[in-house]
């Protein structure tokens, strides 16, 4: 009974709530929850179908809350959260093709006709004799097939033309160093001809000093004193020394010799002078043949780092080849390839960064097999040039050559692991290996030769599993399972118990926070309940149980009318103990409604005393007070006498009580017939059997006042 | 007694002597008199009387016992008609 109380105390609490809390209350465990039956709610059967004020409550949350920051941004952040969770399962990922423009090209590569074998095959023999015509030094014979490989333009793309436009533009280049070194030649052998003349001329500038000093002496008598020709010359100049001889004389003895002599001089001085000039031209021949030379070598290991960073292995290979052989080189100089980064610092860090990229997008680092391998090529690149940018010495032209052998023979066997596994049925794997291959160099034959149709398997594997990654990112999963199904289909090897993993782990995800939604809703917390279930929708948005609860939380408009219409059925029936076991559903439904609210509050109140009389009875019964009791149960059922439970109290307590109950019935029938003193002897009998009785008192004071003030209810004396 | 709680209408219009104990005064008024119940020797049950104003004189005290000429009267009223203590 205790239980009923507390009801009512409720009630109370309930009418004052807001019209919000009515949600919450509509499902109390005690008591038998007036919930909307599903199959009352006006929907077509769509699963998803979601009615008018639900779809208007949800409008609010997905799209007046995320702006506001809250219930709706903390969906999207968990959204977001699970994209990242998807993209980091490892089956799902396509390692180097979250690059556009490579997926783009990869694509294309995969639905492109395969090259015929016999065309690759003459294709790599014309470059195999182009190699070993430059290992045995047979330039110009290479040069020429380079034409004829251009001629393959599906497998070459005009780089073998392009590369032999270089090989020519150094040999012409190669025509002005011999023009200079020509005229080098011509200077040469001019200086030989000035040295002879010198000689010749300072030979017969001595031998007229000589033929002067023997005139000399003649014309001295004797002496015999020729021992130098200083002597000579003193003895020439003598008229002139002499302070008795004769100017005129003595200029005339002197002049024939002078003028002989400073002949031979001059030009003596002339050849010397044509001497030192063609040396000098030699010199400055040299130093502009040396500067081409130089410039010719930085420019062609330019061109081959452009092949390199384009993953033209092959054609970085024999364009080393020609380098060697142009540049008279017997290994590619590290002095020239430490000029050309240092000039071109930019370009070597592209290299390097072009490693780095070839590697990182051939995969993970850490893994196994090719990939890893052509990882480590890249890796060892990028990371020597780093510590070589440091320390100054940047990457040499060998590093590349042999990066590109490395990665041909890793592509090579990428495609034939890709091929053993295709034959297997393992696309999956297949499909991993031909993604690398194609990343270490789509150019390679052996990938150009790869048959349409199997390409067109992984094609096939790889459009599935983005669908795959799409349905998971928009958490689809009711798609999934069929999608991994066509996805096994295609590839026996593909891995799908991390993506279910996931999906089963969402899934209850989702449906916690549902079951924590309908905790708060059913606790009055609205706000906490949206949030979670707005995320619950997020995480889960095909969830079956999203509509039941958005039905059952949401719905209101249907839970009133039907309230209401059941309200009206139980007052018409004056079933007021229905309706106070249903209060919690009615007193929400008919908020606002002022005649069916005083209609509730009275039939609230009719049970509530009912239930009030019925305890206080059973009481008295237990102490003994049977006769009270009766006229506790008696009077309540005068304001409710259709109550059965009243009523069978009253039968029970009226055998127990039959000679207070038999004085009061003929004290009522008496008075009833307006024998008034009759009545008032039983209503004084009555009171004699249970002298705090109500309705003997009443009766007595009632009756009383009519037998002695008939015409008013004047004042009246006397004792009890 | 026994007659009349049974059924008062029978002895309507009878007058009859009793002895009765005051046992308590319902009211007065001038003009209609004393309201009293009594009972009778050897019996708990009450009967209710009118004393008349004629008898206004008369001071009763519970547990006390008159004599009494009696008369029913309408609606089953008992009115007394003399009294006298005993």
């Amino acid at each position: 009974m205790q239980t009923h109380v507390k009801k009512s105390n409720f009630l109370i609490l309930a009418l004052t709530l807001p019209c919000q809390i009515i949600l919450a209350q509509s499902a109390p465990t005690p008591a038998p929850a007036p919930s909307a039956p599903p199959t009352s709610a006006p929907t077509t059967g769509s699963p998803t179908e979601i009615d008018s004020s639900t779809k208007t409550i949800l409008d609010t949350i997905m799209n007046t809350k995320p702006a506001e920051g809250s219930a709706g941004k903390a969906g999207s952040e968990v959204a977001s959260a699970l994209a990242d969770k998807i993209k980091a399962v490892d089956v799902l990922k396509t390692p180097g093709l979250d690059d556009p423009e490579v997926r783009a090209r990869f694509q294309t590569y995969l639905s492109l006709k395969e090259v015929a074998d016999l065309r690759i095959k003459e294709y790599f023999s014309k470059m195999a004799q182009v190699s070993d015509l430059l290992q045995a030094g047979h330039t110009f014979d290479a040069w020429k097939i380079l034409y004829l490989m251009g001629e393959y333009k599906d497998l070459d793309a005009g780089i073998s033309r392009e590369l032999a436009n270089r090989v020519e533009s150094i040999w012409n280049s190669d025509q002005t160093k011999n023009r200079l070194e020509i005229s080098n030649s011509t200077l040469q052998n001019n200086i030989e001809t000035y040295n002879h003349n010198a000689d010749m001329i300072a030979e017969d500038i001595r031998d007229e000093a000589n033929v002067q000093a023997q005139k000399g002496k003649a014309n001295t008598g004797g002496g015999g004193n020729n021992s130098s020709g200083v002597t000579a010359q003193n003895a020439t100049n003598s008229p002139l020394a002499s302070p008795n001889a004769d100017p005129a004389a003595a200029e005339a003895a002197v002049m024939p010799t002078m003028a002989s002599s400073l002949q031979g001089k001059m030009e003596l001085t002339s050849e010397y002078l044509k001497l030192l000039e063609a040396h000098a031209k030699i010199k400055l021949n040299q130093m502009q043949e040396n500067k081409m030379s130089d410039q010719d070598r930085l420019n062609f290991a330019d061109y081959i780092k452009t092949l390199y960073n384009s993953h033209r292995y092959y054609h970085v290979i024999i364009a080393a080849d020609f380098y060697r052989n142009l540049f008279n080189e017997g290994d590619y100089p590290a002095d020239l390839a430490d000029q050309a980064a240092a000039s071109l610092g930019t370009n070597a860090r592209t290299l390097a960064q072009s490693a780095t990229q070839a590697s990182a997008a051939l995969g993970a680092a850490g893994g196994t097999g090719p990939l890893a391998a052509l990882n480590q090529v890249g890796n060892n690149l990028a990371g020597d040039h780093a510590g070589k940018q440091q320390g100054g010495q940047p990457i040499t032209l060998a590093d590349e050559v042999t990066a590109s052998l490395e990665i041909n023979n890793r592509v090579s066997q990428a495609i034939e692991v890709f091929r053993y596994k295709a034959d297997k049925g393992e696309i999956a794997a297949a499909a991993e290996q031909l993604q690398q291959a194609f990343l270490g160099n789509e150019y390679h034959p052996a990938l150009q030769g790869l048959p349409r149709n199997e390409k067109e398997k992984v094609g096939d594997f790889l459009g599935k599993l983005e669908v795959l990654k799409n349905q998971l990112e928009v958490r689809d999963f009711e798609q999934i399972e069929g999608q991994i199904t066509d996805i096994k289909k295609i590839a026996v090897d593909f891995d799908a118990t991390k993506p279910m993993a996931m999906v089963n782990g969402i899934k209850l995800e989702s449906r916690l926070r549902l079951g924590k939604a309908r905790l708060l809703a059913q606790g009055g917390h609205l706000n906490e309940s949206m949030q979670e279930f707005q995320t619950a929708a997020e995480e889960w948005p095909g969830n079956p149980d999203l509509q039941t609860s958005a039905a059952g939380f949401f719905s209101t408009e249907d839970l009133q009318n039907q309230s209401t219409a059941e309200f009206d059925r139980l007052v018409k029936d004056q079933n007021y103990r229905a309706i106070f076991d249903k209060q919690l559903a009615f007193a929400p439904a008919v908020k606002g409604d002022t005649n069916r609210e005083q209609q509730l509050k009275d039939a609230l109140t009719k049970v509530q005393k009912a239930e009030m009389a019925s305890e206080k009875a059973n009481l008295m019964v237990m102490n003994g007070d049977v006769d009270g009791a009766w006229e506790t149960i008696e009077i309540a059922a005068k304001d409710w006498p259709d109550d059965m439970k009243l009523n069978k109290l009253l039968a029970n307590l009226s055998g127990r009580s039959a000679d207070f109950v038999s004085a009061l019935n003929k004290a009522r029938d008496a008075e009833a017939k307006k024998e008034l003193g009759y009545s008032l002897t039983w209503y004084v009998n009555a009171q004699g059997y249970y002298p705090a009785s109500i309705i003997a008192n009443d009766g007595i004071d009632r009756l009383k006042k009519q037998i002695l003030s008939p015409d008013s209810a004047g004042t009246s004396e006397g004792t009890n | 007694m026994d007659k009349y709680l049974a059924d008062y209408r029978p002895m309507s219009g009878v007058k009859f002597k009793a002895n009765l104990k005051v046992s308590a005064d319902l009211g007065w008024k001038p003009e209609k008199g004393h309201l009293m119940v009594f009972t009778v020797e050897n019996d708990s049950r009450a009967l209710v009387v009118l004393i008349p104003p004629k008898l206004s004189g008369i001071f009763f005290t519970k547990g006390q016992t008159y004599q009494v000429s009696l008369e029913v009267g309408e609606g089953g009223l008992v009115y007394a008609d003399t009294c006298e203590k005993e």
